[in-house]
């Protein structure tokens, strides 16, 4: 009797801890996915399109410093910008968006090399070089090796920008070994593939293209092996056609294409942007130069109708200057073609401008003057423009910045500045590398916002406010940064 | 030594007394209209032997035929009582009474006379509770309970409020306390849609050991509340009271200078950088299309003061009460300081409650509705970040950045008034906030329904059972709604668009079930000892679910339906459950109502940790020493009463929200693209190896009375250590994350309260004045953060300034950006513009939770009248103010008129040598080379600007009230009594000379950081308001 009441009394017990637990388990997450349910198809969507936002759209600032854009009359000075005094809190989200970026193509690389899904993760290295490359060409040393490992480095350490530099030479190469071995992408994942579709061939022309574009960042970088990279582009040669990044863009809020809704058209048909407006310099270059045509298709015309483009000298402070609508938005008609456009993340223009330095610095082989030409008629018809507008504008006389100079030196600097113009509002974080770079635009002005004083354009960022916060001995590590005096590694004179 | 050596002869004494020649004596102690008296004492005379009664006012003792009974209670004349046949029964007369004797609900709504208990507690009763008319419960509490920090951190009107029993236990976890109504715990929110008039009494139970037996809930405290139940005799009670609330703090605004930049007059601006004021007629805005212009005198007016309207609260109550039953009704109609801002409180309460025989069923219901119409701030600040002025974000820098000669008030007739026409007003960059007060509306209804079933079965006279059922269940449905504008050709030329239609309906509703059994014994041993113990299980489960759908273009004016839109449908479907078991005991034994020990313990189960980490026990031990009952001859003329109690305990606590245990991936804004989703890692990363927040918690107090009770003192000194802090450890984001999720830091409180009672401090004839005060002193200290980590910042608001937790700092301190100086602390300017600049890493200031929280209550009472005050000081913390660098943005502030705006040399001030760098020249001729520069721009981002202390003298409370002779006035009526009072809360709030911008209790979060104001909250009120209540 004693023994059938404790079994019962066990069995009541060990009934009650089963039914407990039982009760208890109700903390699986019915909100979100965690990382088990997340594959790597699922990250390349969004990566591919935060990317194209990103370059496509964060670089307004950089555009304004860069002579393209200016600050309408529509709105105060920003001292802080205008007089190039960089702080830890100017732009300070360029450090997390890359980052938070990264980490998620880190997260797809680490997938895919689990799963063997080689197609991921050389997709995942080579869009890594991209994003760190934007990191080391705005802060130069930044957090590599000890990046995205939670786990063991809470406070990850800087690596040197030359360093991470080598590194992402070795990414390129894992990456296009990675896809010479792929045949074949599942019809099911090409749609997730926004950019190429899946296109294997499209992507090692991308690898070709980013590498180039990489080595040119370091011609001033002594000790650096131009040709030993250049031997390792393949038969697929670079980026002939622009790569667009397209998932479905739409006239919906938050769907739009990143350009038209951060530059033209808001959602509702409302006007985006009424800070960003045409910069006198530019429009100098483009108007004085026998070049109203591709002007015109930067920009739209005051009050988007009628033909006067007025500008603005960066940085002025007047009262009463034009309002945004009485002048020329950034928004012209061959950059903002609808809210459902594709985004572009590597053009056809800037892919021929670096063969064309690269075949000027001897780099590659070919006819230097030619693929020059090349370059710029690719701009005109890029922009909607013929290839014979292109010609007559090559072909005046008297006009320096399209004269075929004698010396490499001097090619580089006219091929710089045509790629200057051919990449306005494009890809306006180039014209600031190649500032640092090569030194052009050569005659760009500086701003004229009174409390400028002595500073030049910033030489890059400072370290953001959270590093100083929360990651502060390895920022400190890096000494005193002034953006007025320290260089990226590759900008050393 | 000699206490023990006398606690000892007290033992040998109990084994003398036991054998005397006694019988058992029984007998009842009721008032004057029969309700039975708990916990009388008595006591026989001549003898030391005594006994408490029950909670029904029933009780045995020892003693012999004929015998003297002494009857004494709380409130009560003593009274003695000869024993006839074996029985003793006394009525007590209301009087002075002995303040000790007071009963107290603790645990489980178990009642107890405080003499036993081991821990602080706090009784208010309805009267000290709603002397203030306070709308609300929590406010009502304000500056009455020494160790309770209650701060109203906006006023809208909603009186939102947070509060704190004895500072902190959790850096980023609930420190509310719990709240128990009628012995169920509910959200502590409730405390701020009670009725104040339902409320029979409130006792506050302060530290973690006073509530052991109820877990992690409680170690925050515990608020009891209880409602009215019952009344004698047929009883209804008709309130009715009008309070006007007007604002009484602003901040404080130059007017010196008008619209304009760098000293040039703009007529569209709102940056105030222009000439000074002349008093010539001058244009402001553009002109119209037909040519029409706007003139206005460049004079300062008050018009930005004049923006607010004067609140009104009505509220009225109506409830009925008889024996075992309680019915009430409640509305209360709130018109905020904010035009247009409504809301209206309608609820009704029925207790009831049955006897029969040993079983007793009580039911409580409350169902409250309250129906609101408010200004929808954050989707203004929504539309324009759309238009990249984020700055102009909340209502407050609309109304507080328009220059001062600009006719704000002019602008109300927003329809008609071409001036205050969406696309004609002045400003190109901020709106008409008449306007935009009527495009943002967010309007909903709250419900919230309480019941709760209570079963006790008394199966014999020292055991009973008791079976608790809850249920609490919340429902806030609104939609928020952007009325949308159109833009026309002239708004277009002046940079203004289109503000899209759009709605958002929300349908969010909570439940929260518990479902408690306990047993409970109450047996004496002997006529001495007094053995107590109670086994419980607690069983929760809490769910909530929203629903929220929405249209981001409407396209029929006026059709605010989500279903007549372009676009896609935007919305979500969040649902959260939680679930929660415990077992637990206690055991107390109690030595002739004078020497009382409980120990407690309590293992809990909860669904929010991992298998492993889940389920955590934790004891708890208190004790209670009657020193004037023990010891023979203590009492006397001089002391009334003398107590000491102690008390120690443990508390896990997994506080957290559930699925906190593994990191989480989202679609990025804009994904899906139709058939294309994409998905992103979350920015926090979760750790599956989280373990409960660990409290350890030591109490010891004193409580003494003199002179009969006029004079009592309570002092408590505590101290808490608190382990295994959950918090997100913020991040490099180049670690993939910006906040990790874990345990880490450690930090120990220290404080004392004390309190103070002279009642009354003079009496004369027919009356007499009376004071209360209570000081709560609160320090605590980080003793450790995190592996290879001093600090952790939690949050609040900005980069700039920010609530952090800092290793060997309190918690928590401000860090925040500071001009960068030279090593003596002299700030460094540029050689050639005069200018300093923000260092970007951040300075360490003051607390942001008050150091000394003080409260001073005199009250002065005479024939009916009856007239009370309230004072509350806080001091030693600081507090960040939002809206300052606005104001320094716009030129509003009254810092940015110094110097009349000539160019200055910055004060101690140094540049750096050229000839050797690192060393510095003091600067005393080179001075800021743009003021207006200056102001707008680095002094915005050095946040030591718009740090002030927190400092505060408030006259928190004023009333007085009189209790009309109804009867000799008009003889006898229905009527039976009648009260009229007039009230003030918030009077006059005296603040440091620096801060002049606003309440330095206000804050944008109810949640633990600290002394954060926001341009979307309300300047702080003051409330004038009169009351009528009737009984019939």
């Amino acid at each position: 009797m004693k023994k059938v009441v404790y079994i019962i009394l066990l069995a009541v017990m060990a009934s009650g801890f089963a039914g407990c637990k039982k009760f208890l388990d109700v903390n699986k997450n019915p909100n979100d996915p965690t990382d088990e349910s997340i594959t790597p198809n699922l990250i390349l969507s969004s990566s591919l399109h935060r990317m194209g936002s990103q370059m496509a759209i964060s670089y307004a600032a950089t555009g304004r410093w860069m002579g393209y854009w200016a600050r309408s009359g529509t709105y105060g000075p920003n001292p802080d910008e205008e007089a190039y005094r960089i702080t830890s809190t100017y732009e300070s989200n360029e450090w997390s968006t890359w980052f938070d970026i990264l980490n998620d193509l880190d997260v797809m690389e680490a997938k895919a090399t689990e799963l063997g899904e080689d197609f991921y993760t050389a997709a995942a290295k080579v869009l890594k070089t991209v994003g760190f490359m934007y990191l080391v060409d705005q802060y130069n040393n930044v957090p590599y090796t000890e990046a995205f490992d939670l786990n063991n480095q809470m406070f990850p350490k800087y690596d040197k920008g030359q360093d991470i530099y080598n590194d992402l030479f070795v990414q390129l190469d894992e990456a296009l070994s990675l896809f010479q071995g792929v045949t074949e992408i599942s019809s099911e994942n090409e749609q997730f593939d926004i950019m190429f579709g899946g296109d294997v061939t499209n992507w090692i022309e991308f690898v070709n293209t980013q590498r180039l574009k990489l080595a040119l960042r370091l011609v001033n970088v002594t000790g650096f092996d131009a040709a030993g990279q250049m031997a390792k582009i393949t038969n697929e040669g670079f980026l002939k056609v622009t790569a667009y990044v397209q998932p479905g863009y739409t006239k919906d809020l938050n769907k739009q294409n990143p350009f038209w809704n951060s530059f033209k058209d808001l959602y509702d048909g409302s006007v985006a942007d009424n800070f960003n407006r045409l910069n006198n310099y530019v429009k100098g270059k483009f108007q004085n130069n026998g070049d109203q045509a591709r002007l015109e298709r930067f920009f739209s015309p005051n009050g988007r109708s009628g033909t006067n483009y007025t500008g603005f000298n960066y940085g002025e402070v007047i009262s009463n200057a034009p309002s945004a609508s009485a002048s020329a938005d950034v928004a012209g008609p061959a950059l903002a073609k609808g809210p459902d456009q594709a985004q572009w993340f590597f053009t056809s223009v800037e892919s021929k401008f670096l063969q064309s330095e690269a075949i000027a610095r001897g780099w590659l082989t070919g006819n230097a003057e030619l693929s020059f030409r090349d370059a710029v008629t690719e701009s005109f018809t890029w922009l909607g423009l013929t290839a014979a507008q292109a010609t007559t504008y090559l072909d005046q006389t008297g006009v320096d910045i399209v004269e075929w100079p004698a010396t490499a030196a001097e090619q580089i600097i006219t091929i710089g500045m045509q790629k200057y113009l051919a990449l306005t509002g494009v890809n306006n974080f180039e014209a600031w590398v190649d500032y640092r770079r090569i030194g052009v635009p050569t005659d760009l002005p500086l701003s004229l916002h009174p409390s400028r004083g002595n500073n030049i354009i910033p030489l890059r960022l400072q370290y953001p406010q959270s590093e100083f916060s929360f990651n502060q001995n390895s920022v400190s590590a890096e000494g005193t940064i002034d953006p007025q005096s320290s260089r990226i590694f590759w900008d050393v004179n | 030594m000699r206490k023990i050596l006398l606690l000892l002869a007290m033992f040998m004494g109990f084994s003398f007394l036991a054998f005397s020649q006694t019988r058992t004596v029984t007998g009842t102690v009721v008032d004057e209209e029969a309700n039975p008296v708990p916990f009388a004492s008595i006591t026989v005379k001549g003898t030391s032997i005594g006994v408490s009664a029950d909670a029904d006012g029933k009780f045995t003792i020892a003693a012999n035929e004929g015998a003297v009974l002494i009857f004494s209670a709380t409130g009560f004349d003593t009274q003695e009582v000869s024993v006839r046949n074996g029985v003793a029964n006394a009525v007590l007369r209301k009087g002075q009474g002995e303040l000790i004797e007071e009963v107290v609900v603790t645990a489980l709504g178990i009642q107890r006379p405080p003499k036993s208990l081991g821990y602080a507690t706090t009784k208010i009763d309805d009267k000290t509770l709603t002397q203030g008319k306070a709308v609300n419960v929590a406010n009502g509490l304000q500056g009455k309970v020494s160790g309770l920090n209650i701060t109203t951190i906006n006023s809208g009107v909603f009186e939102e409020v947070k509060i704190n029993l004895r500072g902190i236990r959790s850096l980023l976890g609930s420190n509310n306390p719990m709240l128990l109504l009628d012995g169920v715990p509910v959200p502590i929110s409730y405390l701020s849609s009670l009725n104040p008039n339902d409320i029979d009494n409130i006792n506050v139970l302060k530290g973690s050991s006073s509530a052991a037996i109820y877990g992690a809930d409680a170690r925050n405290g515990v608020i009891i509340v209880t409602t009215k139940k019952s009344s004698s005799r047929p009883v209804v009670t008709f309130s009715s009271s009008a309070q006007l609330t007007d604002i009484s703090f602003y901040p404080k605004f130059q007017t010196t200078f008008g619209s304009g930049g760098y000293g040039d007059y703009i007529p569209y601006e709102n940056w105030q950088w222009g000439p000074a004021f002349d008093g010539s007629m001058v244009m402001i805005g553009d002109p119209l299309p037909d040519g029409s212009t706007q003139m206005v005198p460049y004079t300062p007016n008050d018009s930005r003061k004049e923006f607010f309207n004067q609140g009104l609260t009505l509220q009225n109550d109506l409830s009925f009460a008889t024996n075992d039953f309680f019915v009430s009704l409640s509305d209360a109609n709130i018109k905020g300081i904010v035009p247009d801002d409504v809301n209206r409180r309608t609820g009704i309460r029925v207790n009831t409650g049955k006897e029969f025989g040993r079983v007793k069923i009580q039911a409580n219901m409350n169902y409250i509705q309250s129906n609101y119409d408010i200004f929808d701030d954050d989707a203004m600040g929504d539309y324009h970040a759309s238009q990249n002025v984020g700055l102009n974000n909340g209502l407050m820098n609309l109304i507080f950045n328009t220059p001062a000669h600009i006719p704000l008030t002019s602008y109300k007739d927003f329809e008609n008034n071409p001036w205050a026409q969406y696309n004609n007003y002045f400003n190109h960059y901020g709106l008409n906030p008449y306007f935009a007060l009527d495009n943002w509306r967010q309007k909903g209804r709250k419900q919230e329904f309480l019941g709760n079933l209570e079963l006790t079965l008394k199966a014999t006279d020292w055991l009973s059972f008791t079976y608790r059922a809850a249920i609490n269940s919340r429902s806030d449905v609104y939609s928020r709604i952007s009325k949308g504008e159109t833009v026309n050709a002239f708004g277009i030329s002046r940079g203004l668009a289109a503000i899209p239609a759009m709605s958002r309906e929300y349908s969010n509703s909570s439940m929260r079930l518990s479902s408690e059994i306990f047993g409970s014994v109450n047996k004496d041993f002997g006529d001495n000892f007094k053995f107590t113990a109670v086994a419980g299980n607690y069983i929760r489960s809490t769910e909530s679910r929203g629903v929220n759908v929405g249209a981001t273009n409407l396209i029929i004016p006026e059709l605010y339906n989500v279903a007549h839109r372009t676009g896609e449908l935007v919305g979500a479907s969040p649902l959260e459950q939680t679930r929660l078991v415990a077992m637990y005991a206690s055991a107390g034994l109690g030595y002739k109502g004078w020497a009382n020990i409980e120990f407690t313990g309590r293992n809990e189960w909860v669904s929010m940790l991992a298998d492993g980490n889940n389920s955590y026990f934790y004891p708890g031990v208190s004790a209670a020493f009657m020193a004037t009952d023990a010891i023979n001859g203590l009492k006397n003329d001089l002391l009334s009463f003398l107590k000491f109690r102690a008390a120690w305990n443990q508390v896990g606590s997994a506080d957290i929200a559930p699925y906190q245990l593994a990191s989480t991936f989202t679609q990025p804004t804009g994904f899906p693209f139709g058939s294309i989703p994409g998905y992103s890692a979350n920015n926090r990363a979760y750790t599956v190896n989280l373990k409960p927040e660990f409290l350890s918690s030591a109490e010891f107090g004193v409580e003494a009375g003199f002179h009969k009770n006029r004079i009592n003192i309570e002092a408590t000194y505590f101290v808490q250590q608190n382990d295994d802090q959950i918090i997100p450890i913020q991040l490099s984001t180049s670690t993939g994350y910006s906040s990790l999720y874990t345990n880490a830091a450690s930090f120990t409180n220290k404080g004392v309260e004390l309190d103070l009672r002279l009642t009354p401090v003079v009496k004369f004839r027919n009356g007499g004045v009376e004071f209360r005060a209570n000081a709560t002193y609160i320090d605590n200290k980080v003793t450790h953060v995190a592996e290879n980590l001093n600090e952790v910042g939690i949050g609040g608001f900005t980069d700039f300034a920010m609530n952090y937790v800092v290793k060997d700092m309190p918690a928590f301190v401000w860090k925040a950006v500071d001009w960068l100086r030279d090593d003596r602390g002299r700030v460094i300017i540029d050689a050639e513009t005069g200018r300093p600049s923000p260092n970007p890493i951040m300075s360490t200031y003051g607390r942001t939770q008050p150091l000394w929280i003080v409260g001073l209550t005199p009250s002065v009472h005479w024939k009916g009248f009856n007239l009370t005050a309230l004072f509350e000081y806080r001091a030693g913390h600081y507090a960040y103010h939002g809206i300052a660098p606005a104001m320094a943005w716009t030129g509003t502030s009254i810092y940015t008129a110094r110097n009349n705006r000539d160019a200055f040399v910055f004060p101690n001030s140094v540049y750096e040598d050229p000839n050797s760098p690192g060393s510095y020249i003091p600067n005393t001729n080179i001075a800021v080379n743009d003021v207006n520069d200056f102001y707008t721009g680095e002094y915005r981002d050095v946040a030591s600007n718009f740090l002030t202390s927190a400092a505060s003298w408030r006259f928190r409370e004023a009333s007085i009230s009189y209790t009309i002779p109804v009867q000799q006035l008009i003889g006898e009526t229905f009527i039976k009594g009648a009260n009229f009072s007039l009230t003030g809360r918030n009077l006059i709030l005296w603040l440091p000379k620096t801060n002049v911008y606003s309440d330095p209790d206000f804050n944008f979060t109810t949640a633990n950081t600290g002394g954060v104001g926001t341009s979307q909250i309300n300047p702080p009120v003051r409330t004038l308001g009169a009351n009528l209540t009737l009984t019939f």
